[in-house]
């Protein structure tokens, strides 16, 4: 019997991330993967496993198709957004290979975050925001100006960057903050349409909330959606949750399904808007969505559970995270995703792990790319795999024989503790210790997460939400009633 | 007599705008506050009075300032990198900007660390590289508050308030012995192990703002606690207590609640909440603002024995006016005076204020003849102890060179 063959499209820590956990499958299978740059951790399992390691666009479904041919794989795994947007997938499948990653119209719930929020208010799914799309920045600057308080996001997905958040904590800050929000979304939007032709709208402007954010992965087939443990990203590039945005600088999971700060019934809540959103799309496009969607939430003090953003895929730090706490056979989930059999899985997963996950990047990311590319980085696997941890390949390029950043996050460290969060950070600590550069360039990444302080802060945070969040519940106000002098009643109607 | 840093990671940002509510939020510090602003790779530097009608600070993304007359700015250049440094306490702001532009950051840390005099300072700092950096003492004398304003940028502050003012997020206290150095690309820590939590107990007694937290200590809730403390010192009956506007009313809160009796507000100010022992003003002149910020409320307190609580005594200026008062206008029956401090009987020997010691009552006189001075009935004084053993529990052993043991 010839072996199972996997095709992985992509070559980041997620994609790492995932061939490691299908390689560990019962199956054996044989992995090949394609990306433009080469994943050593990718390569080194694909060599490991028999497979072939081609070097091609992933968002090129040509490419992708080629490998695919060459391979002929019996499961063909899409780990990025980009691909699925650049209709990979619908390639793939018009061929008749079996592909876990939803088609390019089913992908529109990352991709276009207006369709998103639509859906949702369309089909009445609990934790929606407020928002307005924009075609013309114009009139998107002078809304912003008019509701304040608001995230200016582009209109698409853009690798996770352009978000801003213009908070008014204080009235004081209202005009400061208005007239900053109005001048960003004009700068943002000439660079969304210079960038992106693919969408109509440029800018998305919606209601700012606080709270604490953590993102629940799930699969599905498009019938049934398989959560799974909760993860919690950390989006800002410094320690104490300050600095500038990035793609996630290091991630908490576990124990078991629910993180310290989140309740039974929050989880449940979460993983409900997530399977009605799927069914949603089931009706609105008529096309059963089939791969990973992990709703980014927010536990909020107005709705509880708020989704923030959904991804059309597995999160990057997030799912590094599920290499510890995974037991049973991930790719047999993947594969029974694609093949329209979910309903029949039994996942098990490690339930008294503590994990944390911690991003190491070069200076420079996000802000200033262009400083935090082409060094040269090396890291000592044997002291890291000795202290129980793993490493994923993420921004980095082997080119001759040398590993070379790219400018992103370039690699994580995964720990795993039985003892606590503290230890897997400290764990972490060490590991990220023997990660350097060649040339003496300054790595960075984020020492607090895993800390019993960040720890303490978030379940505060969390509390907090809670109690304002049960309070209105209990209440039934989700009719929300502003009284504006002079102007009259206004209504915001969140329960219809 | 307190710090300011904020920083934006967009220069498209106006920290200037933003820091302008964190001056206002300083300003029961001093009267006249030094700014550094960085816009592009420029350093600019000015002066203003947060209480003068109308003032601004210019353009850029990033703001330090330091309140006079403890705090001052020192600027620096060394081959056309600039930097400037506010700093509170004996170091030299000039010469800490000078090691900034000119040496690697590293050794400058490491030497600044090894000066003793910079043990009980503060500093923040800026560099035209679009660097900042914060610092704290060994020995903690001065707090240092960090927070967070979403994703646009990052405060530091001597008290909790001006970063909430900001429209931030509190988030931590630099460790005695703690320097953060950053920029819009990286953020680090030099954590020099040994310091000590000697925080100040006059930023504690009267210094902050009541709605901010010290070093982690929520000073509306020490003060309260203080009061509270004090009262159950004290046996005598009252029939009302009366806070001394305005930093005494939270401990006045403290003790009315726990004795059981009522607070009643005795004195409406004329002039608003301007602190008269702050003011850059001659002896006469804060005679007269003292004057104008106690017009009595008119007979609630006659015949009646009075609590009259402060948060401290410095000249006894104050209270011997508002005793004064009660007893002309409202034939108050007893006057029994509540000092939530122990006694301040010298000047800081690191600046933290800059009392005259010729001027402490405390210091000069004995209980008896302060009383008579005062003209009150009794004087009670919170001891020492009870507000180091607050402190404790928050890992504080709070420096009280001024005060007597």
């Amino acid at each position: 019997m010839s072996k199972f063959k996997v095709l992985i499209v992509g070559g980041g820590a997620r994609e790492h991330a995932l061939t490691l956990l299908i390689s560990r499958s019962e199956i054996e299978p044989s992995i090949s993967a394609i990306s433009s740059n080469v994943n050593p951790g990718i390569l080194r399992l694909c060599e490991g496993t028999n497979g072939k390691y081609f070097k091609g666009k992933p968002t090129d479904p040509n490419d992708v198709l080629k490998a695919a041919e060459e391979v002929s794989p019996d499961l063909v795994v899409i780990g990025p957004e980009e691909p699925l947007f650049s209709g990979v997938s619908d390639t793939l499948k018009d061929k008749g290979f079996i592909v876990f990653g939803p088609t390019a119209r089913a992908s529109l719930i990352e991709k276009d975050k207006g369709f998103a929020r639509n859906l949702m208010w369309k089909y009445k799914i609990p934790g929606r925001l407020r928002y307005k799309t924009f075609v013309d920045p114009e009139d998107a600057a002078e809304y912003a100006k008019a509701v304040g308080d608001s995230v200016v996001k582009p209109a698409r997905q853009a690798g996770g960057r352009g978000v801003r958040v213009f908070g008014e904590t204080a009235e004081h800050l209202s005009k400061i903050a208005r007239e900053a929000a109005a001048s960003y979304v004009k700068r943002l939007a000439d660079v969304i349409k210079k960038k992106y032709k693919d969408i109509e709208n440029t800018i998305v402007v919606e209601e700012r909330v606080e709270g604490v954010e953590y993102t629940l992965m799930t699969v599905t087939d498009g019938y049934d959606v398989l959560p799974l443990p909760i993860v919690e990203d950390h989006p800002h590039l410094y320690p104490w949750d300050l600095g500038p945005e990035t793609g996630g600088m290091g991630s908490i999971s576990g124990p078991s399904y629910i993180l310290p700060f989140l309740t039974e019934d929050e989880f449940k809540e979460s993983s409900k808007i997530v399977e009605m959103t799927v069914k949603a799309l089931f009706d609105e496009i008529k096309e059963r969505y089939v791969g990973a969607i992990s709703g980014q939430m927010m536990l909020t003090s107005f709705w509880g559970p708020t989704l923030i953003e959904y991804y059309a895929r597995f999160g990057d730090p997030e799912i590094g995270n599920l290499v510890f706490m995974i037991n049973s056979d991930f790719l047999e989930l993947l594969d029974a995703a694609a093949r329209k059999k979910i309903s029949s899985y039994k996942l098990n997963i490690n339930e008294n792990v503590y994990v944390v996950s911690k991003a190491v990047a070069p200076e420079g990311y996000p802000l200033e790319r262009e400083k935090a590319k082409g060094h040269p980085i090396a890291v000592d696997e044997n002291t890291i795999k000795k202290l129980g941890c793993e490493v994923l390949y993420g921004g980095v390029d082997l080119v001759n024989g040398e590993l070379l950043t790219t400018g992103s996050r370039a690699i994580e460290v995964v720990c795993p503790s039985k003892k606590g969060f503290e230890e897997a950070s400290l764990l972490a600590e060490k590991a990220i210790a023997s990660i350097k550069t060649l040339d003496g360039y300054r790595l960075i990444h984020r020492w607090d997460i895993g800390s019993p302080e960040h720890l303490r802060f978030r379940l505060r945070k969390a509390r907090l939400a809670r109690l304002a969040y049960m309070r209105r519940r209990s209440k039934g106000l989700f009719i929300i009633y502003d009284w504006i002098p002079g102007k009259g009643l206004v209504v915001f109607d969140y329960s219809s | 007599m307190g710090l300011l840093l904020s920083f934006f990671f967009e220069k498209d940002q106006d920290a200037g705008r933003y820091s302008y509510y964190g001056i206002m939020g300083l300003r029961h510090r001093g009267y006249r506050v030094s700014y550094a602003v960085l816009n592009g790779d420029d350093i600019e530097v000015g002066k203003v009075n947060p209480w003068s009608e109308r003032w601004s600070l210019p353009k850029g993304y990033a703001v330090i300032a330091g309140v006079e007359p403890t705090a001052s700015i020192g600027l620096a250049s060394h081959n056309g990198k600039k930097a400037a440094v506010a700093s509170e306490g004996l170091c030299d702001p000039e010469e800490i900007a000078k090691m900034l532009a000119s040496s690697k950051i590293d050794e400058t840390v490491q030497k600044i660390f090894s000066m003793e005099k910079n043990d009980s300072c503060a500093f923040v700092g800026l560099s035209s590289e679009g660097e900042f950096i914060a610092y704290r003492g060994k020995n903690g004398i001065r707090p240092l508050s960090l927070g967070g304003y979403g994703f646009e940028s990052v405060y530091f502050a001597t008290e909790s308030a001006p970063i909430t003012l900001m429209g931030g997020e509190y988030r931590y206290d630099l460790k005695p012995g703690e320097a953060v150095y950053g920029s819009r690309t990286f953020f680090e820590r030099y954590d020099i192990k040994g310091g000590k939590r000697t925080t100040s107990l006059f930023e504690y007694i009267y210094l902050a703002r009541p709605d901010s937290y010290v070093d982690g200590v929520n000073v509306y809730l020490f003060r309260k606690s203080m009061g509270a403390r004090v009262a159950r010192r004290h046996d005598a009956n009252v029939d009302v207590v009366v806070g001394v506007p305005e930093t005494a009313l939270p401990y006045a809160l403290g003790y009315a609640e726990e004795k059981g009796v009522p607070l009643e507000l005795a004195f409406i100010s004329t002039i608003g909440r301007i602190r008269t022992a702050l003011a850059p003003i001659s002896q006469e002149e804060r005679l007269m603002a003292l004057s104008l910020k106690l017009n009595p409320v008119p007979n609630v307190f006659e015949g009646k024995s009075i609590a009259i609580v402060d948060d401290s005594v410095v000249t006894g200026l104050t209270l011997k006016t508002v005793i004064h008062r009660l007893r002309r206008i409202q034939a108050v029956k007893e006057v029994h005076v509540i000092v939530s401090s122990p006694k301040i009987v010298d000047s800081c020997p690191y600046g933290v204020n800059k009392l005259d010691p010729k001027t402490l009552i405390a210091r000069t006189l004995d209980d008896e003849k302060i009383k008579r001075v005062l003209d009150a009935d009794e004087l009670v004084w919170l001891p020492l102890e009870d507000a180091l053993k607050y402190l404790e529990s928050f890992g504080i052993d709070p420096c009280r060179r001024c005060m007597s043991p």
